[in-house]
């Protein structure tokens, strides 16, 4: 520790030569790295979005039960305790007709005088249930098995397409989570191939003085970790600006998606990608030193 | 200090490069190895520097023994040792301190003590007022006084210096030779190679290793 501490000037020195050296190659590789971490960044939040709103959404999630009309009371309370009886069914409520009618015209607004052409109230009295979003498939299906129950209402068909727009960005996530560590390795591991070519005298120099390996390895090793974790770190930066800005235009677009707030997830994502981007920086500049070594 | 037995040097090509010989070469010694280019002189200076190993034999480097590929050990005779290179492998933009504080930052030692060694070396080789020019400044000759400061400075047992006069008009040479001679008074061993005999003329005492095509005649003079 105290030869690195000893040694902080010299290899600060070291650090910023190598990367004079192949300037040109070090700052496209610096915005590569940058883009790079932005596309993850941007596929990472869509895929926390995407899975908050899932969230929110299935948590409001109720399942309408109808019923044969003119039930006696006993048939009622039976019905009633059925459906309480099904595996993940968390409450239920019963809705008058009355109330139907009531919550219709405040979905309705200022469309509700279509309503006034009915001359009775044109809604039944209904069951709703709360329930376990993962057990709604065999909820319905028992649903659809009790006795008196006449139709069943759960929005299968939105929630079925919203889970598998979910199970496609979490796919996009993986791809591009993938191919992100593969392009930083190889970039990374390039750039360090690069300044050890460059600076092939100096190594064997070094070398032929009985330097230490972990002497002459450490400024491009650290090169790797600096190049890669700025690059995360600007992207993060360029990230926190954007969702911002899109958090904003986003909000009250699409009435039945609430907005989220992204404040939290942006930090949590920033240092995240600086934390891989990091350890990513350690393993392709170990990896690239390796590559050289091995044909010396 | 080296003892050499029964050692021959061969490159995986077939080339023969040194045929087999025997020599020891003792603590504090003056040891020039002559001979035209081609003749093994840097391929014995290679043996001893730990960049290659006896195809047979028994070599022995500072009581340890060369003979395969161990990076830790080499690296430990290294750091003993004080190599001169005839094109002087300096660090191009940095100061003359720099780059003899280079050849000690990683030895276990203060960073003043470092810089005092340095410094005194610098000065030895009498290049006292130039501490802080970069290296790309100075001449030739002056290039080569740096070398050997870095290869002084930290007290190795050893100096291997190659063909430190090549590049150098005769009178630098000669003053290049006197210095590097001069360490042996601090019972420091001293290896020189040079193709120019004519230099060495006036060096009486010493070992005297005269190479030709991989063969070597070995003379001590006292």
């Amino acid at each position: 520790m105290s030869k690195f501490i000893k040694n902080g000037g010299y290899f600060f020195r070291e650090i910023k030569t190598i990367f004079m050296l192949n300037k040109t190659s070090s700052i496209l590789s610096l915005v590569s790295l940058t883009m790079i971490f932005f596309i993850l960044m941007l596929t990472v939040s869509g895929w926390w979005m995407s899975n908050t709103w899932m969230g929110l959404i299935s948590d409001e999630a109720e399942i309408s039960v109808y019923y044969v009309s003119g039930l006696n009371p006993y048939a009622f309370d039976e019905l009633q305790e059925d459906i309480e009886k099904i595996d993940g069914v968390n409450g239920l409520s019963h809705i008058e007709a009355s109330e139907a009618y009531d919550d219709m015209e405040k979905i309705l607004g200022g469309d509700a005088k279509v309503l006034e052409s009915f001359t009775e109230n044109p809604f039944d009295p209904y069951f709703e249930l709360s329930f376990d979003f993962e057990n709604r498939l065999n909820i319905v299906k028992e649903l659809n098995e009790t006795k008196n129950v006449s139709f069943v209402r759960d929005n299968q068909d939105v929630l079925d397409q919203l889970e598998n727009i979910i199970d496609f960005i979490e796919i996009i996530g993986i791809v591009v989570g993938l191919s992100v560590s593969i392009s930083t390795f190889i970039i990374t591991s390039h750039i360090i191939r690069e300044g050890i070519h460059s600076n092939r005298e100096h190594i064997r120099t070094l070398r032929l003085l009985g330097a230490p390996t972990w002497f002459i390895n450490f400024p491009f090793v650290t090169e790797g970790i600096l190049i890669t974790g700025f690059s995360a770190f600007v992207s993060g930066l360029i990230f926190t600006i954007f969702s911002g800005r899109l958090s904003n235009a986003f909000e009250g677009t699409v009435q039945f998606l609430p907005a989220l707030d992204m404040s939290s997830m942006t930090l949590v994502l920033w240092v995240s990608v600086t934390a891989l981007a990091l350890l990513l920086g350690m393993i392709s500049s170990a990896f690239g030193l390796k590559l050289v070594s091995k044909k010396k | 200090m080296i003892v050499a037995k029964k050692v021959g040097l061969s490159y995986p090509d077939g080339t023969e490069a040194l045929k087999t010989f025997d020599f020891h070469i003792e603590k504090g010694e003056l040891v020039f190895i002559t001979g035209p280019s081609g003749s093994g002189k840097t391929s014995l200076l290679k043996l001893i520097l730990g960049m290659e190993f006896p195809t047979h034999g028994s070599f022995e480097v500072l009581g340890e023994s060369i003979q395969s590929d161990n990076t830790e050990k080499i690296q430990m005779i290294r750091r003993s040792m004080g190599p001169v290179f005839q094109e002087f492998r300096l660090l191009e933009g940095r100061t003359v301190l720099e780059n003899v504080m280079l050849g000690m930052r990683f030895l276990d030692l203060p960073l003043h003590t470092i810089k005092n060694y340095a410094i005194q070396s610098i000065e030895r080789v009498g290049l006292g007022h130039k501490l802080k020019h970069t290296v790309d400044r100075l001449s030739w000759g002056e290039c080569q006084r740096v070398s050997i400061a870095r290869a002084v400075a930290r007290k190795p047992v050893l100096i291997i210096a190659d063909e430190p006069t090549g590049n150098l008009d005769k009178e630098n040479a000669i003053n290049i030779l006197e210095l590097l001679t001069s360490f042996t008074d601090t019972d420091t061993t001293v290896i020189i190679t040079t193709h120019a005999t004519h230099l060495i003329e006036d060096f009486h005492n010493g070992v005297f290793i005269k190479m030709n095509a991989g063969d070597m005649q070995i003379e001590r003079r006292i």
